[in-house]
């Protein structure tokens, strides 16, 4: 690795670690698992040998690839039943006491949900984004957005059910 | 059950809609923004004190969150980029699948490049060039939906029409993420599996898996090519660049390319 590559490393880690960090926080609960996590997505971001700076939306692409790396740690760890106890206080809305058991079913949902339907849920759910914001970044349409949380949905009221 | 429906539509009720997204806020910090979506947020934080003290929390220093140290985690980073992944890492990171996928195959290995089997479509066509693939990689195969609503293989290279139905199948030597990219004559591209984006599905090995849902062509005539991404399951193939000419992956992805040539009329 060059000299050149090392410092575009520090200057994307500079300028977008602590949004990386701060979204596997929210999606995994554990600082922990979180700084591991962050570690991991610039890790596979530099591997993958993209130029970050031809990207439209630097913050987008690091939101997808974040997301979809924590949500397989979720999963795969959920499966092992390793998920580590959830953390409150990094909730979107600063609503703590109404969301935090909101927020751990969802978590819980996230082990075995669907992996699109999943997707959708952390982005608007976790994440509180729009369907539409969910829609851009997903490379779907909004109505798909909406079908995959009424999937979501319908699935996690049979699965609380059961 | 209460609470199911609870932590979906109260979000969506009792919310500002004008209140900008943590997504939103990130991409004004981080200058992404367009002119007039830039104004209307700036416009907002003015407004809200509450949105003001959450976009000025993002910059807050790396420093500010007492539990990581960023020196450390830069630090981290920089050692692991700096060396080739290890053989443990690679284990780690799915090569054991492939490795045993791999043997599996066999003596096939050593023979690289064969020429996958002609499959002659219905018109007698037989495959075009495109069909030289590496033994063990992942095979897509693609069927025509015919009017008894049965399948009926398509060879790659062979003419399609517009309104053909699509369904595909598998053949993966590896439990693999796996993803369909379409490149139509244009460029432009997209999602042919899964049909909805979001991750792509992990498949387990095995001959001609049935991919679920079905892609109905559209009007536009020309090649279209479609690119079968099969990569280690803690890899996402959605990270891949996909062109004309082929995809870009990060390591241990492997692909396979079938090619669609849309004419006007049905053959």
């Amino acid at each position: 690795m060059t000299r050149h590559e090392l410092d575009q490393i520090a200057v994307l880690f500079r300028q977008h670690g602590r949004m990386v960090y701060r979204r596997c926080l929210r999606i995994l609960g554990n600082p922990s698992d979180a700084e591991e996590a962050t570690q991991e997505v610039f890790i596979r971001v530099i591997r993958s040998k993209t130029d970050s700076s031809q990207r439209e939306s630097v913050v987008q692409w690091l939101y997808r690839i974040t997301t979809n790396h924590c949500l397989n740690i979720v999963r795969n760890r959920g499966r092992r039943g390793e998920l580590k106890a959830d953390r409150e206080a990094e909730l979107p809305r600063q609503r703590a006491e109404t969301e935090a058991p909101k927020l751990l079913l969802l978590r819980r949902l996230l082990v075995e949900a669907d992996p699109q339907q999943a997707q959708a849920a952390i982005y608007v759910h976790l994440d509180g984004l729009s369907q539409r914001e969910a829609a851009e970044l997903m490379g779907v349409s909004r109505r798909t957005v909406g079908n995959l949380l009424e999937r979501f949905t319908a699935w996690a009221r049979e699965r609380v059910d059961a | 059950m209460k609470e199911i429906w609870d932590f979906t539509a109260p979000e969506d009720d009792d919310l500002d809609p004008e209140r900008p997204s943590d997504l939103a806020l990130d991409r004004l910090y981080a200058d992404e923004l367009d002119g007039e979506a830039a104004a209307r947020i700036e416009a907002r934080l003015a407004a809200s004190p509450d949105d003001r003290a959450r976009f000025e929390a993002l910059d807050r220093h790396f420093d500010d969150i007492d539990e990581v140290d960023p020196r450390r985690l830069l630090a981290s980073i920089r050692r692991e980029a700096e060396q080739p992944a290890t053989l443990m890492e690679r284990l780690r990171a799915g090569w054991m699948a492939w490795i045993g996928g791999l043997v599996v195959v066999g003596a096939a290995v050593i023979a690289f490049f064969v020429l996958r089997p002609a499959a002659n479509g219905p018109d007698g066509l037989g495959p075009g060039p495109d069909i030289v693939t590496l033994k063990g990689g992942p095979v897509l195969a693609v069927q025509r939906r015919g009017a008894d609503g049965r399948g009926q293989p398509v060879a790659s290279g062979e003419p399609v029409a517009p309104g053909d139905t699509l369904k595909f199948t598998v053949t993966l030597s590896a439990r693999s993420a796996v993803r369909i990219i379409g490149v139509e004559a244009d460029g432009a591209r997209y999602d042919a599996f899964p049909l909805e984006g979001g991750p792509s599905p992990i498949i387990e090995p095995g001959e001609k898996v049935p991919l679920g849902g079905a892609v109905t062509l559209d009007d536009a005539e020309g090649r279209e090519t479609l690119f079968l991404l099969a990569c280690p399951a803690e890899v996402e193939p959605a990270d891949c660049r996909v062109g004309a000419d082929g995809p870009a992956c990060p390591d241990g992805c492997r692909f396979d390319r079938f090619v669609l040539d849309k004419q006007g009329s049905a053959q």
